[in-house]
């Protein structure tokens, strides 16, 4: 992950906030990431951070794969190469310093999650 | 005006100067960054002309080896990419972070055709979706121009360009290309050691100011304290004369006030009690001239005003308010009220004068006049009269005379009339002109009666009195105007001088003369009695002729009566004055008052005063004034 600033990791905790909200329709949803990321521990927030993937609502990949046990929770990537994952929904990264999000049309579609307009431009 | 007297130019200087160099400096610092940001500019533009110089070459360079559809070629053909991409890393140099070229979908959105990035994670895949950040993209895009965003982190400038490829007018892909741009850094450290020195000279500057500033603050705050009577809180004559240097004489009316019977109050209540009067005057005052008014504790219980209006009808106005206010108003002193009454003199065209010292010698000629007439009043000094130039003038030479020794005095031996022996000698002041002509008193005293020359002279008068008491075993007498005993300080140089020598005053009379009606003879017995006291003897000069009358006999306790020179002449054959002088000696005997003949020129003359039993005679027929006595 690139050097992030405190404006940096703050703006990537309102765009996992935002992609969390999306994704589920959970009012406060549980989030699971094996690996540390320092914006998923910012308080306050919309989301409540677990600490085991059975627990949670979504899970944050931070490897090129997860358990299996997992791969049915709302996965959401931190690469644009999870995207490739059938399991994973979208994906947030930074990439050249620049915030990326992308959600896969075909998973939302196949679990009925529906976009705001704001997000449907990310929609891939 | 005030505020120039009390904090000077230096002050005000610094106060303007303050700003000033304020603003340079800050303006200074302004056109520094300016030129530092011209040289950034520059040093970018450069730059930014090499890359884009360096990227239209490039795609020139694909057009030429793919043809003129090169973005659709590379789109479908994977090898060829490849080729495309290997080229276009050979542009990057080590500023270069990251340099791709980005294509348009049939939405109109980017995506990623080509990228030179190493790191697999900052990497855009082919037909990933470029998300761009800042608004230069879209702009290129549509404008068809290359746009710049700068953007600073860390220590560096991070420049990204977006360079458009169009074709057909169309534009299809864009290069885009991220750098560092550390010649700004560098500039920036360039210019640290200027920065320092600009800083902290501004700072020392400004230390040596703001101390100059505060040191200066001080030392006006001394310099004001400096200006006020501490007692009165009233300025004093430092601050008058530094006023007088930035103000001609005739800028202000000239009011010089005194306090009435002030020593009187010291001498029965005390001086403590007498602060307290000379403050709560000096309060009264204060309450009830104007803002633009200057007053100035001038000497013991002396006050200047300085009235800055053309008028005297003002200045009189002013003056008449600050008398009945200071009579209305009684100085409250323990238990007891007392009743202070104050007498001033206007001198309203201190112009005519030549100097301020003259200006105020005429306003104080109107404050003798005022005590004169009965104090409590306020009176101008005629300038029709004597304040002219000529009376200035005469004052001059005498004070020059005085300097130079050139007033001196004489004696005229006084015989016994039956015995022709010397009785004493009358002591005459005489004046000796740059001619070496000598004038008599009569031309020269009047003018200068209420000045402290005057007093000067009299000091002097009664030095050469007491040297020639001590010296010879002579008895003297000197004349004194009725006038002066009026005046505090001459009488204290008679108790100075004789108090603690009483056998040189029992030797000691004093002739009084008389120039205008005296009316107060409460006052003047109660000097003669403090005189007397001394066993110095009193003698009425002139007596007959002018204001010297029988009314002086009857108020004031005299030991000798000198009869008038004018009745003296020609007694032998004027039967009239002999009657007087008879009639004058008889009462004299009676009263055992003793008489002297002035102005005996003749035998004849002096028989007749011996027959008429005059004790004492003088005159060029006995003896002419010489400045030594007689063997």
């Amino acid at each position: 992950m690139s050097l992030l600033f405190a404006d940096d990791v703050e703006i990537e905790k309102n765009i996992y906030e935002t992609i969390f909200l999306a994704l589920v329709k959970t009012e406060k949803p549980n989030v699971y990431s094996k690996d540390t990321i320092e914006s998923l521990g910012l308080r306050p927030a919309l989301f409540t951070q677990v600490y085991k993937c059975s627990q949670a609502d979504i899970v944050v990949m931070t490897k090129s794969s997860i358990p299996k046990s997992c791969q049915d929770k709302v996965v959401v990537g931190t690469r644009y190469r999870h995207l490739r994952k059938p399991y994973v929904y979208g994906a947030f990264f930074w990439q050249k310093g620049r915030p990326n999000i992308l959600f896969k049309r075909t998973k939302l579609k196949e679990n009925n999650i529906v976009l705001t307009s704001k997000l449907i431009d990310y929609m891939e | 005006m005030r505020f120039l007297v009390q904090y000077g130019r230096t002050f005000t200087i610094l106060l303007f100067l303050f700003p000033i160099l304020g603003f340079s400096a800050y303006y200074l610092y302004l056109k520094y960054e300016d030129t530092k940001q011209d040289i950034f500019d520059i040093v970018q533009n450069n730059l930014l002309n090499n890359k884009h110089e360096l990227l239209h070459l490039y795609v020139r360079h694909l057009g030429n080896e793919f043809g003129e559809n090169f973005i659709e070629v590379l789109k479908k053909d994977t090898k060829k990419r490849i080729q495309a991409e290997k080229e276009l890393s050979l542009l990057k140099s080590t500023d270069v972070k990251f340099l791709y070229l980005l294509y348009v979908d049939e939405h109109g959105k980017l995506r990623y055709l080509l990228d030179t990035t190493q790191d697999l994670n900052e990497k855009g895949e082919f037909q990933q979706r470029f998300f761009p950040q800042q608004n230069i993209w879209l702009k290129a895009l549509n404008q068809k121009k290359t746009e710049v965003a700068t953007q600073t982190k860390i220590d560096k400038l991070w420049i990204s360009m977006a360079y458009p490829i169009v074709i057909q007018e169309k534009t299809t892909a864009l290069l885009g290309i991220d750098f560092s741009h550390e010649e700004h850094l560098q500039i920036n450290k360039t210019l640290v050691p200027l920065e320092n020195i600009y800083f902290y000279s501004a700072i020392f500057i400004v230390v040596m100011l703001i101390s100059a500033f505060f040191q200066l603050v001080i030392y006006y705050k001394h310099r004001k304290k400096s200006f006020i009577d501490p007692l009165t809180g009233m300025y004093n004559r430092q601050y008058l004369s530094e006023l007088l240097k930035k103000y001609p004489v005739g800028h202000f009316q000239l009011l010089i006030m005194d306090l009435d019977h002030f020593k009187q109050v010291n001498d029965i209540y005390g001086h403590d009690a007498g602060d307290i009067v000379l403050s709560t005057i000096s309060e009264r005052v204060r309450s009830v001239i104007r803002k633009k008014d200057i007053l100035i504790r001038y000497g013991g219980e002396e006050f200047l005003l300085l009235i800055p209006d053309k008028e005297k009808a003002v200045s009189l106005a002013l003056a008449e308010r600050i008398r009945q206010h200071v009579k209305e108003h009684p100085v409250n002193l323990n238990d007891c009220q007392l009743s202070i009454t104050i007498s001033m003199g206007l001198n309203p065209n201190p112009s005519h004068a030549k100097t301020f010292e003259y200006a105020i010698k005429i306003a104080d000629q109107g404050l003798y006049k005022a005590k004169h007439l009965g104090r409590d009043r306020v009176e101008i000094y005629d300038d029709k009269k004597p304040t002219n130039e000529d009376a200035l003038q005469k004052l001059c030479d005498v004070k020059e005379a005085l300097d130079l020794n050139r007033i001196y005095c004489i004696y005229q031996p006084m015989f016994n009339t039956q015995t022709l022996e010397v009785y004493k000698y009358e002591l005459l002041i005489r004046m000796q002109d740059p001619q070496g002509k000598m004038i008599v008193p009569d031309k020269f005293l009047s003018s200068i009666r209420y000045t402290q020359v005057y007093i000067e002279i009299t000091r002097r008068v009664l030095k050469q009195a007491f040297e020639a008491l001590e010296e010879h075993d002579v008895k003297l007498s000197i004349n004194l105007d009725l006038q002066d005993l009026f005046n505090d300080e001459i009488l204290e140089i008679f108790v100075d001088t004789f108090e603690k020598n009483l056998s040189f005053a029992q030797r000691l009379s004093i002739e009084i003369l008389e120039h205008e009606e005296i009316l107060e003879f409460e006052l003047i017995s109660e000097r003669l009695t403090k005189l007397r006291k001394l066993g110095i003897k009193i003698a009425i000069d002139d007596f007959g002729s002018g204001f010297a009358n029988y009314k002086y006999m009857l108020n004031m306790n005299i030991d000798i009566l000198k009869i008038d020179g004018s009745l003296i002449s020609n007694i032998d054959k004027n039967e009239h004055a002999y009657k007087i002088v008879q009639s004058i000696q008889t009462l004299a005997e009676s009263l055992g008052i003793e008489t002297v003949a002035e102005q005996v020129e003749t035998q004849a003359e002096l028989d007749c005063i011996k027959a008429l039993n005059i004790n004492y005679a003088q005159g060029y027929h006995l003896a002419k004034p010489s400045a030594n006595f007689l063997d």
